[in-house]
């Protein structure tokens, strides 16, 4: 196992807030609102519906909401994924399914 | 060990459902409810009502304890609640605030 500082297991569904650092891997549900100052994975057995806050994102397996990463959100070929997400680095796999918006802070030309 | 870990550093305001062990090291507030056991590590506070097979509390629990099995106070704890069980074990040294009832 990784040094991970949270982990929901398969069998297990956690409705609410989940706040703090360090990092948390889904295998489970979650529902709610996660708000983690480091690296959220979303492992291909897990599914989300909640909205992130977090510094990395990672989804394997299916997502619903919106995320705000301060620094990556990778959206892996396993994914399905339906929300906005936010972040200055957006990796999209061939493969994954993906509905929603992708902003990533860029400055835009002058002449547009 | 189980799959399930909140780690020291995680505060969950919610409710915790499913069939698997639960690790808590950090802090959950809410409900808990599992067809397993659950464990309250030491750096573990869990203010919430807790329906599961086994509790075992080193740390901090406020709250009511159901257990269709077993409830076990370890010698470090502090428990404020009451505990519902066929069998409920307080170690020495545990502080423990609340009703015991074993269903006898």
């Amino acid at each position: 196992m990784s040094e991970a500082a949270c982990v929901i297991g398969s069998g297990i569904q956690v409705r609410g807030n989940l706040s703090g650092s360090g990092d948390l891997i889904v295998q489970g549900r979650m529902e709610g609102h996660v708000a983690l100052e480091a690296h959220v994975i979303v492992e291909e057995v897990g599914s989300v519906v909640a909205d992130i806050e977090t510094q990395e994102l990672t989804v394997h397996g299916k997502m619903t909401g919106n995320t705000n990463a301060s620094e990556r959100i990778s959206v892996t070929s396993t994914a399905t994924l339906v929300g906005d997400l936010r972040a200055p680095r957006i990796v999209l796999e061939d493969g994954a399914r993906f509905r929603g918006t992708i902003e990533m802070d860029v400055p835009l030309p002058d002449d547009i | 060990m189980a799959n399930t870990v909140i780690g020291s550093s995680i505060v969950i305001d919610g409710e915790i459902t499913g069939d698997e062990d639960l690790v808590v090291q950090g802090t959950v507030k809410g409900k808990i409810q599992l067809k397993e056991s659950l464990y309250v590590e030491s750096s573990g506070v869990v203010e919430a009502d807790i329906e599961t097979q086994n509790t075992e509390v080193s740390g901090q629990v406020t709250g009511n304890i159901t257990a269709t099995d077993k409830v076990e106070l370890k010698s470090e704890c502090r428990m404020v609640g009451d505990i519902k069980a066929p069998r409920i074990l307080i170690a020495d040294g545990a502080s423990f605030k609340g009703n015991v009832d074993m269903d006898v």
